[in-house]
Parts: C-alpha cells; sequence; structure tokens
C-alpha cells in the first residue's frame, strides 16, 4: 500500500493544504479508502468545493466518484479504513462520532441520488416525507406545513397543496426529483452532494431540474458537488472539474478548460469517445480496453494500459499533479496530442 | 479484458469449497440412513420380525440388542433399518409427485395468466387450506389402508405448496428480458418455458420440495401412528411409535423415542440440506 | 435492389385509452440506418416491440422483405425472427443467466440453422470473432462478463441469424462512454461489412447522429419530425425537435432558452 502513504507533492488551490480552508464547503485532502480486506478503493483523493461553488466529479463506473461523495458524509462501505482529510463545514468527517454525523446530515449537508424513487418511501405521501424531514430538522410542529408548501412552490410545482396529499406514484420522475431537490435544500445546507441526480430523468427534464438547482442554488448560496458521468454535463454546468479514474483524480479544470484544453490523456481520450450533437460531424475513436477499479489497475499510472501516449517511465509512480494551462493533471505528458 | 475472470472463477471456487458444518452432518446422516435401509438384510443384527418375548422390552445397550427391543422383544435397531425403506421411500414419492404435478400448474398459471392463472390460484388456495392428514384419511377411509392411496392424496395436498411457489417465481423470472429475447429469436413459448424458465425455477422448487419432504415424512408416520399406513408385518418409524405407545405409558420409552427421534433428525437435516442446495444455486446464478 | 427491406404503414397500438403509437410510417431500405427519437412515453420502445413482434398492433401493418408479418404459426414467427433480430437496453437480463455466452449464441444457431455440432461450434467462434471477443469470454456465464462484453455477445446472437434488420432498442445507453464508443464503432464496421440494417432507437441524439442517415423524432406516440439526421441536427422544424436539441448539455450550455424552447412548444 505504498501508494496510499504517499503525499503527492502537488499544488494546491489553497496555500495551506486545503482542508482547514474555512470558508470551504467540502474539503477533502489526500483521502484514501481500504477495505477491510485490504481492496484500495480510492486513493489520494483532494477535492475541494467552495461555499456557492458548483464542482464537477466526472467518472465512468468503478472510478470511485460516488464513493468519495459518500465518504464526505461519513457514510463508508462496511469495514472500509480511511486516511487523509473530510471537511464539511468545519466538521471533521472522519473524526466525527454518529452523533455529530448524523447532525451533520440533517442541516449543513444534504445529499441527493440518481433515482428519486428509492429515496422516497412509496407508502407515505408527498406531504409526509417534506414534514417528516423538517420536523427532524427542528423547524416547529406549527411551521412545517406552511414551510413545506413554500417548498414545493420554489421547486415549481403546481398546486402545491394538492402535491403534499399525493403519493409519489402519482408523480413523474422529474416532478419526483424536484420534491427531493426541495427536502434536500429546506434546511439551507452548506453543501449539496448530488450523485448523478438527472441521468434517470429524459433530455429535456434534465435541462428543467439543472435550471432549478442552479437558481435553488445561487439563491441559498450552497455549495454543490456534483457527480455525474455525462462530461458534457459537467463542463456545461459546473465552476471546476475533477476528473477521475480508477479511484484517482487524474484532472482538475475549469468546466470551460476541459472542452477547450484537455491536460490528460484520459481527458482527452473521453471527449473523443462521445459523439457531440454540435459542430460537425467528426468520427469518434474509442478507447481500448475497459474502465478500470484501483484494485485491478496496474502499477503507476493507472491509466497507462489504456493510454497510447504511455512509456516505460509511467510504470515507475503514480504521476503527480502538474499544471497545464488551465488544467492540473496526473501525467508526465500533459495536453500531448494523441498520435 | 480478461484479467478479472479468472480472479471471478477463483473467488467462487472458494465459496463453493466452504460448505456448513450443519450441512455435512446432514448429508453424512442422509447418507447413513440410506446405506442402513438399503443394506438392512447385510447389516442388520437381527430380523426385524424376530419376536422373542424374554427379552421384551429391554433399554439400549442390553446385552446384543444396541438399542433394545419393543414390547414383543423385537431388535429396535434392526427395525429402525427396516424402516427406512419404507419411511424414506414413501415421503420420496410424495415429493416427487407434488413436485411433478405443481412445476405443471404452476407453470401453466404464470404463463397463461389472466382468468386461467386466477382460476387456478384460486382452486390450488383451496386445496391448500384442506388439511393433508384429514385428506389422506379419508381416502383411507375409502380405500382401505396401504400406502399407494396416502401417498397420492398427500402428492395432491402437497401440490399447492410447489405450485404456488413456482409460480411466483416463474412470473418473476417471466418479466426478465431473456425470455422476450427468446421470443425474439423466434423460438415457442414451450421451449422457452422448459428450457429457461424452469432450470430457473429449480433452485426455490428444491428448498420448497425438501421442506415438504419433510412434511410428507412426518403426516405418513402420523397416519402409521394411527395405524392406517402400513400394514404389519411392514414396519416404518411410524408404526413403530404406534406400536410403542403401551409401553410408554407402562414407563419404557426407548422403544418408541428412538424412531421418533429418527424421525426428527431425518426431517431437520432434509431441511438444511435442501436450503443449502436451493441457496447455493440460485448463489451460482446470481454471483453474490 | 430498390424495395425497402422494412415498412410500416399506419401503425397504431393502443392500450386501453392510451394510444402509445399513433399513426406511425416509415421505410427502411437495405444497408441504411434510421433513427427513432423520443423520451420516455413517445412510443419508440412500444413501436420497436411491435416490429420485433413482441406486441400486436392495434392497427397497422409491419412489412419486411415484401411480405406483411402476422400470425401467431410457427412459420410466421420463424420467418420474422430470420429477418429481424433485436437487441435490448440491458445486455445482461437479455440472457439466460444459467447458460455461457457460447451456449446462449449457439442456440438460435440450433433453432434456425440445423446443422452438426461441430459446424455451430466453428459459427460461434466466428461470431465471437467478429465483435470482438475472446473465445475465452465465450465459456463464460453473463455475470462474469463486462457491460461491454455482454452487449457485443447480444450483438453476436443476433448476428447468427443473419438477419436483415436490426432492431436496437437504447442498445447503448447503459454503458460507459468509453465502451459506448467501442460498441458504436463495432455497429458502423458491422453495417458496412455485411449490409445490415439498423432501427437505432434511443434518446440521444448525440448518439442517433453518429449511427443513422435518417431519423424521426416522436413525441406522444406521433412522428413530430422526419429527415436526413444531419439535416434534422442543423435546422430542426418543429419546436419539439428544437427543446430536445436545446437541452444537450454544452459549453455555453443557455438553459433560458430552453426554457423558451418550452413554452413556444406548449403554446402549439
Amino acid at each position: 500500500m505504498r501508494v496510499l502513504a504517499k503525499k503527492t507533492p502537488a499544488r494546491r488551490e489553497a496555500p495551506d493544504g486545503g482542508a482547514g480552508d474555512r470558508r470551504d464547503a467540502l474539503g477533502v485532502s489526500g483521502l484514501s479508502l481500504t477495505l477491510g480486506t485490504g481492496v484500495p478503493l480510492l486513493a489520494d483523493v483532494t477535492v475541494r468545493v467552495g461555499r456557492g461553488e458548483t464542482v464537477g466529479l466526472v467518472g465512468e463506473s468503478g472510478s470511485g466518484k460516488s464513493l468519495t461523495a459518500r465518504t464526505a458524509l461519513g457514510m463508508l462501505p462496511r469495514g472500509a479504513r480511511a486516511t487523509g482529510e473530510v471537511t464539511v463545514a468545519d466538521v471533521d468527517v472522519l473524526a466525527a462520532g454518529r452523533r455529530r454525523l448524523r447532525e451533520l446530515r440533517r442541516t449543513r449537508a444534504s445529499m441527493i441520488f440518481q433515482d428519486p424513487r428509492a429515496s422516497i418511501n412509496p407508502v407515505r405521501r408527498i406531504g409526509d416525507y417534506l414534514t417528516e424531514g423538517l420536523r427532524a430538522r427542528g423547524v416547529p410542529a406549527r411551521a412545517v406545513a406552511g414551510r413545506a408548501l413554500e417548498l414545493l412552490d420554489q421547486v415549481g410545482i403546481r398546486d402545491p397543496g394538492g402535491a403534499l396529499r399525493c403519493f409519489p406514484h402519482e408523480f413523474s420522475g422529474g416532478m419526483l426529483q424536484r420534491v427531493v431537490i426541495a427536502g434536500a435544500l429546506s434546511t439551507e445546507p452548506e453543501l449539496l452532494l448530488a450523485d448523478e441526480p438527472t441521468t434517470a430523468l429524459d433530455v429535456t427534464t434534465q435541462a428543467e431540474v439543472i435550471a432549478l438547482l442552479k437558481d435553488m442554488q445561487r439563491a441559498h448560496g450552497t455549495g454543490m458537488l456534483f457527480v455525474t458521468h455525462d462530461l458534457d454535463l459537467a463542463a456545461a454546468i459546473c465552476d471546476r472539474v475533477y476528473v477521475m479514474y480508477a479511484g484517482r483524480i487524474v484532472e482538475e479544470s475549469t468546466g470551460s478548460g476541459l472542452f477547450g484544453a484537455p491536460a490528460h490523456p484520459y481527458t482527452r481520450a473521453l471527449l473523443e469517445a462521445s459523439p457531440s450533437v454540435h459542430g460537425d460531424r467528426v468520427a469518434i475513436r474509442a478507447i481500448a480496453g475497459r474502465p478500470r477499479s484501483l484494485a485491478d489497475s496496474p502499477t503507476g499510472c493507472s491509466f497507462r494500459d489504456r493510454c497510447p501516449l504511455a512509456g516505460d517511465d509511467c510504470a515507475e509512480t503514480v504521476p503527480a499533479h502538474r499544471p497545464h494551462g488551465q488544467s492540473l493533471a496526473a501525467c508526465l505528458r500533459p495536453g500531448q496530442v494523441t498520435p | 479484458m480478461t484479467l478479472t475472470i479468472p480472479a471471478l472463477r477463483a473467488r467462487s471456487a472458494r465459496r463453493r469449497r466452504r460448505r456448513p458444518l450443519a450441512v455435512s452432518l446432514a448429508v453424512a446422516f442422509l447418507i447413513l440412513l440410506t446405506v442402513a435401509g438399503l443394506l438392512a438384510p447385510v447389516l442388520a443384527p437381527h430380523s426385524p420380525d424376530a419376536t422373542s418375548l424374554l427379552n421384551s422390552l429391554l433399554p439400549p445397550g442390553a446385552g446384543e440388542h444396541w438399542l433394545g427391543t419393543d414390547s414383543t422383544g423385537r431388535d429396535v435397531l434392526s427395525r429402525i433399518m427396516y424402516g427406512a425403506r419404507l419411511s424414506l421411500l414413501a415421503p420420496l414419492g410424495v415429493v416427487l409427485l407434488s413436485g411433478v404435478l405443481g412445476i405443471a400448474i404452476g407453470l401453466l398459471a404464470a404463463r397463461a395468466g389472466g382468468w386461467a392463472d386466477a382460476v387456478i390460484s384460486r382452486g390450488m388456495d383451496i386445496v391448500f387450506a384442506f388439511p393433508s392428514l384429514l385428506l389422506a384419511m379419508l381416502v383411507v377411509a375409502v380405500t382401505g389402508p396401504g400406502l399407494t392411496a396416502p401417498i397420492c392424496a398427500l402428492a395432491v395436498s402437497y401440490t399447492p405448496f410447489v405450485g404456488r411457489v413456482v409460480r411466483s417465481v416463474a412470473i418473476q423470472e417471466g418479466a426478465r428480458p431473456y425470455m422476450e429475447s427468446y421470443r425474439v429469436m423466434g423460438f415457442g413459448v414451450l421451449w422457452v418455458t422448459l428450457r429457461h424458465l424452469l432450470p430457473n425455477v429449480m433452485p426455490v422448487l428444491i428448498a420448497q420440495s425438501a421442506l415438504a419432504f419433510g412434511y410428507a415424512l412426518v403426516d405418513l408416520a402420523s397416519l402409521s401412528y394411527l395405524g392406517l399406513g402400513v400394514r404389519p408385518p411392514d414396519a416404518d418409524w411410524g408404526s413403530m411409535i404406534s406400536q410403542a405407545r403401551s409401553a410408554i405409558l407402562q414407563g419404557e420409552p426407548w422403544s418408541g423415542l428412538l424412531p421418533g427421534l429418527v424421525v426428527l433428525l431425518t426431517v431437520v437435516s432434509v431441511n438444511v440440506l435442501g436450503e443449502h442446495i436451493g441457496g447455493s444455486i440460485a448463489g451460482k446464478r446470481e454471483g453474490s | 435492389m430498390n424495395a425497402p427491406v422494412l415498412s410500416v404503414t399506419s401503425l397504431v397500438k393502443r392500450f386501453g385509452h392510451l394510444t402509445a403509437v399513433d399513426d406511425v410510417s416509415f421505410e427502411l431500405m437495405p444497408g441504411a440506418s434510421l433513427g427513432i427519437v423520443g423520451e420516455s412515453g413517445s412510443g419508440k420502445t412500444t413501436t420497436a416491440r411491435i416490429l420485433a413482434g413482441l406486441e400486436q398492433p392495434t392497427s397497422g401493418t409491419v412489412t419486411l422483405d415484401g411480405e406483411i408479418v402476422g400470425g401467431q404459426s410457427r412459420r410466421a414467427r420463424l420467418r420474422q425472427a430470420r429477418l429481424l433480430q433485436m437487441i435490448f437496453q440491458d445486455p445482461y437480463g437479455s440472457f439466460d443467466p444459467r447458460r455461457t455466452v457460447a451456449e446462449s449464441i449457439a442456440e438460435p444457431l440450433r433453432l434456425h440453422a440445423p446443422g452438426p455440432a461441430a459446424a455451430h461450434r466453428a459459427r460461434v467462434g466466428e461470431l465471437l470473432d467478429q465483435v470482438g471477443l475472446s473465445a475465452r469470454a465465450g465459456e463464460s456465464l453473463p455475470r462474469e462478463l463486462s457491460g461491454g462484453q455482454r452487449q457485443r455477445a447480444a450483438i453476436a446472437r443476433a448476428l447468427g441469424i443473419a438477419p436483415r434488420v436490426l432492431v436496437l432498442d437504447e442498445a447503448v445507453a447503459a454503458l460507459d462512454v468509453s465502451i459506448q464508443a467501442q460498441i458504436l464503432t463495432l455497429l458502423d464496421e458491422l453495417r458496412r461489412d455485411t449490409g445490415i440494417s439498423y432501427v437505432f432507437v434511443s434518446h440521444d441524439l448525440a448518439v442517433v447522429r453518429y449511427i443513422t442517415d435518417t431519423a424521426v423524432v416522436m413525441r406522444h406516440g406521433r412522428i413530430v419530425e422526419r429527415g436526413e439526421t444531419e439535416q434534422i441536427l442543423r435546422s430542426p422544424r418543429h419546436p419539439y425537435t428544437r427543446l430536445l436539441l436545446d437541452s444537450i448539455p454544452s459549453p455555453g450550455w443557455d438553459l433560458d432558452r430552453v426554457a423558451r424552447d418550452r413554452r413556444a412548444l406548449d403554446a402549439l
């Protein structure tokens, strides 16, 4: 587990090391996660979300993007050991006890998931879902009903009064995700973790839900970590984007910089592999092999067995993050054109 | 691309090798019983029917009668060994018959759907609600004592027990996309049902049949206890318990307790084994 | 060879009061690729299922290779299967979990092209090779393969029957981006090599642009726009197509414009 112990001498956004910055909604620094059986899941993950900032966490399956988001709320896989620092709104998550974590999840950090139907009890009414959450967050009983109506109205649900009496199955996926968003933002949390919140929705519904999320976020000043497999979506809505591969961050860039000048060969390969509706029709270029998890990735750079630029030196150590244009990329040859 | 496949194989192989102790014990016990029943003429220390009033109601461990003797002086061990034949074969018959009927009816209901399903399901509910032992006694009352009639009666009354589970699993499994993909490839409904649906229903079927075996063994033993099952001089465990009634009342319980214990252990063993087989087939399929 | 291999005329499918497919017609020439684009509830999947014989249309006809399909006879079923095959979204679910991939590929071969087992084995090997799977992957159970490998296997199984038309229902939607690209390029090559035709059902306009020549856009069971795929994307005529296009995230994504499109559509 040499990799886990190693500190990457990379340039950090915050000079003091990131996690100590009190203004951040989320500070993850040098996070490594290992299962009790010794299977590594994450290695040296550093992610920062400022107040009111939208930050994307992009990767394919097995990259560890959802795991990173869950760890931010202290939801570790059973028997997993975490090292490094995770700070949410000044709470040290890895050191916090159960009570502290519950308190954190209730008031200062919320999470929304891909499938809204899975996060709402199907036999309870929408109203019960919202009021239950509000009561748990300490809203007085008399004010709860009014607050629930207000929330539904804010997320653009027509006839909020009628909606409170509806059951989840009477709502479409898009409407239900709005309800979940209303619940998640009801306490004005400092951090919202959105795990593929629009993946299960239609394209047009996705656009509406994203518009709503951005509006709500702007109004409340919430920092958002947006976890997605969709590079275009992340680049379109995020201030900054982290690209993950095999349990590591391979590139950090601004949203626009990701498309303009991708620095890491993996990011570039992903862009070349996705067909686009815009511009001229260009051939797509598939990446050989399949996405890896940290446990079955090669030594050194995890991407080197699929990388057209890989050389012998890539096998030696995990490359440090080095600046390239607007990006930081964990690559020995950032920004080089693929042959 | 192929890197993880051997790893997966190795992992599932490891999982298969790890067999719980209870399962090993159950298998050992059932093998022991089967061998004892098959080889009873060779292995039994005495004739099961040899009476000796001088040696009646001996406790276990007395002289050459390891498990003692019953009220007419017959060797209990030998009778348990000979009795294993009927005691195991008859429930097996019940399970096989009810299994075949249950599969047919369950699959028919699941695949037909609509009103046919409703009619079959209600029919199964009615049969299920009727006590199996009562049905078997009624049949015996008509046909006279013997094993064939109660086996058939119990098979009929256990059919819903199997059929309902087969139906619900078949409906669940039938909704999976591979059923449709076979239809698109041009395969007929019957082929898909028998070749693909049925094997995927087997795990539950085996687990359920093991339960049914236990119930049938107890039911048949009860019938024999009531004198409605096997006819003397044939012996099964139920009739042994039955014939020990008066001895138990006299304070000599051994000749009844021992076959009772064998019945208990057999039922437990079969259930443990059935659950294990069902679980490992399902595990092999889902890979978790 | 100027007769369409597949033509659909005035297809209607009602489920009770709901009209899922409403007067849908299109043609597919040999070797061509047609996209059916739409969101959930557009009727695109129901249309695909009717093509594959999984649903019976309320009215309208499906003509394959000059002959109207229909009837439940074994002969009709086999003919439809030989001419048209379907790939589902969930490649895991479309395999019998207890059989190896090679066994699953061999089974339709035995039904449609009876012959010696050795010939089938050889053909399975060819098919695996054609979709880029190793012989070792063929000996695996579906659960031991990755999503991309399973979808390759599903394609191999369909190709074994040598159909004229392949209906792909959201066939790459569940795959990772890098794997999706592999399957798309494979489908491209197969069409070039074999002259097979595709009906590509998808919600994803970018993928449809890559894999099809012509497309129809469906909404609420009806076709609202049709034409060359490139033409539709460059100058969409129907407000719904415009909404779909503007809803796709891209650099400089304008969410206000999406809202305007929505209002324009609702005003129709």
